[in-house]
């Protein structure tokens, strides 16, 4: 399989941390310098998936609502959705649906239903008795939506930060394969040998 | 087995084509019996070591403490139907065969002169397949792709990826060709024949034989053919995933669904005459990459450091990478790198263009000193200035060439500005000489002048009135400021209205990472959080509750510490909310605020009248919909499609014209760009108003064209402009810019009356002045008896306009 590069949209409230995870990711640095987002950026990591080389580039936003309209451009084309709350702010996680509505209506991926989500609880290295949101409030949101990945994180600490990305590397690049299944399937030619099955034998049956 | 024969040393040949370690060794083994082909790994077989390279790492994590040094070799299985294996050892597998076995790889890797001849033959034991060591062997035939990643100067050690036949990927080899001895070595002999051919791959019959040496590509043939050949790409900066498909010499005889992949392997396996062609061709293809690797690491550096534009830069720089041969590569490399701020981004491309920046900034630095130095004795009558884009405009259009009238080396100070007014406060100069030399030399940074100018260029302050005026209605000012600050400050219903919660949130969590660096706001408070205080029962503290707009942690969440200055500033943002209710608060304003709290030293009632006077010009980039700010977007657009048609077609052609690289300039008029200080050297220039009420947006422009070339030469993705765009951040050079824009503002301006002249005479364009015009691209609604010129629209000429109501 050639090279990949996987297209990852980071969308969740502002404050909640989006830059800050995706530079403790990529950059392995922390700083509660980040200024607020203004426009859009991205940050770009390769990173083995499968024993498969892809290539991550991690869209980071401005997280008000007033700035979502130009996101189109950006949305689109997107492999999976990462969205971010504050486990110390209950109001981050009350308004994940929006941001999830949201991103489902403006990207407008082929299969809705399906299209891979991840959801971060960041910022839980802060006290536990400032915590809003509970681990079992929000695994059940997720479960309510199709079961979407859970992980709970601290960009200042670095913690689960590897691990949620790596999920989202490898639900992306799921997506990001079925989407070329669909455009290549119709010119699929038995002349091509049977030395040309790589693409099916890893991508048809890991379930 | 002819063409088996010939694969194996020519084929090596080629690999090492710049290593030079072709020697083919060989040392019996008793037992030798022919084995069958398909089998992978034979005891008894003689496993002929052909090449080896140190130093190519596998990096199993992302941490460059884990990466793991071995060597790559390719191993022939000496029998009837000999077998090539690519293989990777790790050096502590070879170590624990004992130093004999790691001298073997060291003698092959050094080995100069390839000779068929030689008794001093290599066997080795042929490593097993040992995941946990990330070891492996495989045959050359069930390799399916190469992906080559060349080095480049965002990444400095190539790597290749290399895909089987049956759908796995083998752990990717990073080569540390720094490190490497084959690389280090002096430069390679010269190959006995020069048997360069020219179409790629190399038909086998095209191998000359000639004595004992084979020798299918020069070192520089080498480049000749992969010139012409797609996988030249791979020595282009174009990462893997964006490199063109490849093309087929011949159309391939069936539609491949894989061909989106950019793979080396996959071209010659495209269209397979016959298998063992096909085969051949595979082997070469890869040793190529091989050679290509190392080759890549000297040529990119070399390639870049020949460049005309860099001589004046290559006798500053550290002797390894000036000499090239000892590149101790990385270290120096890396920190250089490092200083250009490259780090996340591997699109070498996004690097290239602005290395290239670099290198042209400098050369032209030097070019400017030289011609100072050559001053009077030039001939040359005209003028040379850097404004190479807006020179060429005008040459086509045959009008004079505008200059600059900024002159920031002398701004204006308290002697000056003092000598303005009369001995009552009264102004002796009108407004428009304040604004002409504000825009020209900007405001002194000494003392608190800009205290005093602020207010008069934005408004605040009237001009034409004495002192004793202007102090009382800035005293109704004040007023009036607490007046609102009242409405929520103290005021629970106010307070804590849902609608209200939430703007401070907004606010409040903007204004704690807004400008920490400036010492207003840089220490954080330590004591008593707003939360605490708001359970105490005291009036004092009670106040407080309702006046400190950082909300509840519930609300706001774990956020930056704040500080008394923060506090404030988010105060004056809120009041500006209930002031101006139907904006609310956006991001981006806490940039625009930030600036003038500092500068009016934390006087709360100024800050928040300037701001107001700044939103005021500043207000339509924050509407709801959107609407200010694709309607500057657009202007921008428009502009460009003027002043630049080929930037326009170039941008037309990514997907760029929604110029959203410029948001964040024209939202909060480069806040982000610049450095604090030349952030208030920029703002109160273009608070002047004096050429054009939008003159950021020929600010937006003149940053383009400064980089025009390197966006039109490397850039050529939409995202790669938005982070080419998004890297200038402290990169830019004011004063230059400025002179730029105010440049390119004068030459709009020409051109617009230029336009509306020649339409007054109707008379048709002479052939020398319309050619640039031509081919611009209609911004307007085209009409048929103006075809020769662009039609302006409206918004172009509202850039026109100065003054606000």
């Amino acid at each position: 399989m050639g090279r990949v590069l996987l297209k990852v949209i980071i969308l969740g409230d502002s404050g909640v941390g989006k830059t800050s995870l995706m530079n403790q990711y990529v950059n392995k640095r922390f700083s509660n310098q980040y200024k607020a987002t203004i426009g859009a950026d991205f940050l770009t990591k390769e990173v083995m998936v499968d024993d498969r080389l892809v290539t991550m580039q991690l869209w980071d936003t401005a997280g008000q609502e007033r700035f979502q309209s130009l996101g189109v451009a950006f949305y689109r084309g997107a492999d999976c959705c990462v969205l971010v709350y504050d486990v110390n702010s209950a109001k981050s996680f009350e308004t994940l649906d929006s941001w999830r509505d949201e991103f489902l209506i403006q990207a407008s991926p082929h299969d809705p239903e399906n299209f891979p989500f991840v959801v971060l609880g960041n910022k839980i290295d802060v006290e536990e008795n400032k915590r809003q949101v509970t681990q079992k409030r929000a695994m059940t949101w997720c479960q309510s939506k199709g079961n979407i990945p859970y992980f709970e994180t601290s960009a200042k600490e670095a913690i689960n930060v590897e691990q949620a990305f790596q999920t989202v590397a490898k639900n992306a690049l799921q997506q990001e394969a079925e989407e070329q299944l669909l455009e290549i399937s119709p010119s699929l030619d038995v002349n091509v040998g049977s030395n040309r099955d790589s693409l099916p034998d890893s991508y048809g049956c890991n379930c | 087995m002819d063409d088996e024969y010939i694969l194996s040393p020519s084929s090596l040949r080629s690999c090492i084509s710049t290593i030079s370690s072709d020697s083919m060794v060989e040392i019996k083994r008793p037992n030798d019996p022919p084995q069958p082909s398909t089998s992978r790994s034979h005891a008894d077989d003689r496993y002929r070591l052909v090449y080896s390279k140190s130093k190519v790492y596998v990096n199993p994590t992302a941490y460059a403490r884990d990466n793991i040094p071995g060597f790559v070799a390719l191993v022939k299985r000496e029998a009837s139907n000999p077998i090539y294996l690519l293989a990777w050892i790790p050096e502590s597998l070879l170590n624990e065969k004992g130093s004999s076995e790691w001298d073997k790889f060291v003698k092959i890797e050094e080995k100069v002169v390839w000779d068929e001849n030689d008794e001093d033959v290599v066997l080795i034991d042929l490593p097993m397949q040992r995941p946990e060591s990330y070891a492996f062997s495989v045959p050359l035939t069930s390799i399916y792709s190469l992906l080559v990643h060349p080095p480049t100067l965002s990444s400095w050690y190539g790597s290749i990826g290399i895909n089987l036949i049956n759908g796995d990927t083998l752990p990717t080899l990073h080569f540390h060709d720094d490190e490497s001895r084959s690389f280090t070595l002096s430069t390679p002999p010269q190959p006995l024949v020069n048997g360069a051919s020219s179409t790629y791959p190399p038909p086998p019959t095209h191998v000359p034989k000639s004595g004992n040496s084979w020798v299918i590509f020069a070192d520089d043939a080498v480049d000749d053919i992969l010139a012409q050949s797609s996988y030249a790409n791979s020595f282009s900066p174009v990462p893997a995933h964006r490199r063109p498909r490849p093309i087929s010499t011949s159309p391939p005889t069936t539609p491949n669904p894989y061909s989106h992949r950019s793979s080396v392997l996959h071209r010659s396996l495209g269209s397979p005459t016959s298998n063992a062609q096909s085969a051949s061709q595979a082997r070469m293809a890869l040793l190529q990459s091989f050679s290509n690797i190392t080759r890549a690491t000297r040529h990119a550096a070399q390639n870049i450091l020949s460049h005309p534009l860099a001589k004046p830069i290559v006798p500053h720089l550290p002797d390894p990478v000036r000499s090239l041969v000892n590149a101790s590569g990385e270290w120096e490399w890396g920190s250089w790198v490092e200083k250009g701020g490259v780090g996340e981004f591997e699109s070498a491309r996004v690097y290239l263009a602005r290395w290239a920046r670099i290198v042209a900034e400098e050369g032209e630095r030097a070019r400017r000193r030289e011609a100072q130095a050559l001053a009077s004795s030039s001939t040359l009558g005209q003028e040379t200035s850097s404004l190479g884009i807006f020179e060429l405009l005008h040459s086509t259009s045959n009008l004079p060439t505008p200059k600059s009238s900024r002159d920031p080396e002398h701004p204006v100070d308290e002697k000056m500005w003092a000598k303005w007014f009369a001995e009552d406060g009264r102004p002796k100069v009108r407004v428009e000489e304040m604004k002409r030399e504000v825009f020209r030399r900007g405001v002194s940074a000494e003392g608190k002048l800009r205290q005093t100018v602020w207010p008069f260029i934005l408004g605040v302050y009237q001009w034409d009135a004495t002192r004793a005026e202007r102090e009382r209605k800035w005293e109704a000012e004040r007023k009036l400021y607490h007046e609102l600050k009242d409405q929520w400050c103290g005021v629970p219903e106010v307070f804590d209205r849902p609608d209200v919660v939430e703007e401070r949130h907004r606010i409040d969590v903007d204004c704690r990472r807004t400008d920490r660096n400036q010492p207003l706001f840089a220490t954080p408070t330590a004591p008593a959080s707003p939360s605490k205080a708001g359970r105490q029962d005291d009036e004092k503290s009670s106040h407080q509750r309702y006046s400190t707009v950082a909300p509840n942690m519930a609300d706001i969440g774990a956020q930056s510490p704040t500080n008394e200055h923060i506090d404030r500033l988010a105060g004056i943002l809120l009041t500006y909310n209930l002031y101006e209710k139907e904006l609310g608060y956006v991001q981006g304003m806490s940039d625009l605020c930030a600036p003038i709290y500092v500068v009016m030293d934390a006087n709360e009632e100024m800050t928040f009248w300037c701001f107001v006077e700044v939103m005021h010009r500043m207000k339509q980039n924050f509407l709801r919909d959107q609407s200010g700010m694709k309607k500057q977007l657009l202007t921008l657009q428009q502009l460009i499609g003027v002043m630049d048609p080929e930037l326009y077609r170039h941008l037309e052609k990514t997907d760029g014209l929604n110029l959203f690289f410029c948001f964040r300039w024209v939202l909060i008029a480069f806040k982000r760009e610049f450095p604090f200080n030349d952030v208030l050297r920029l703002w109160e220039v273009l608070w002047t108003d004096y050429y054009s009420n939008d003159f950021v947006l020929f600010v937006a422009l003149a940053v383009l064209e400064s980089h025009r070339d390197m966006i039109l030469r490397y850039l050529v993705e939409f995202d790669e402009i938005l982070k080419y765009c998004n890297e200038l951040s402290m990169t830019i050079e004011l004063d230059t810019t400025l002179a730029q824009a105010e440049v390119l503002f004068l030459s709009f301006a020409q051109l617009v009356a230029d336009i509306d002249r020649r339409k007054a005479e109707e008379l048709p364009t002479p052939s020398t002045a319309g050619v640039r015009r031509r081919a611009t691209t209609s911004t307007g609604d085209p009409s048929t008896n103006t075809i020769n010129m662009p039609t302006l629209s409206e918004n172009l000429r509202e850039l026109l306009n100065t003054g606000r109501s």
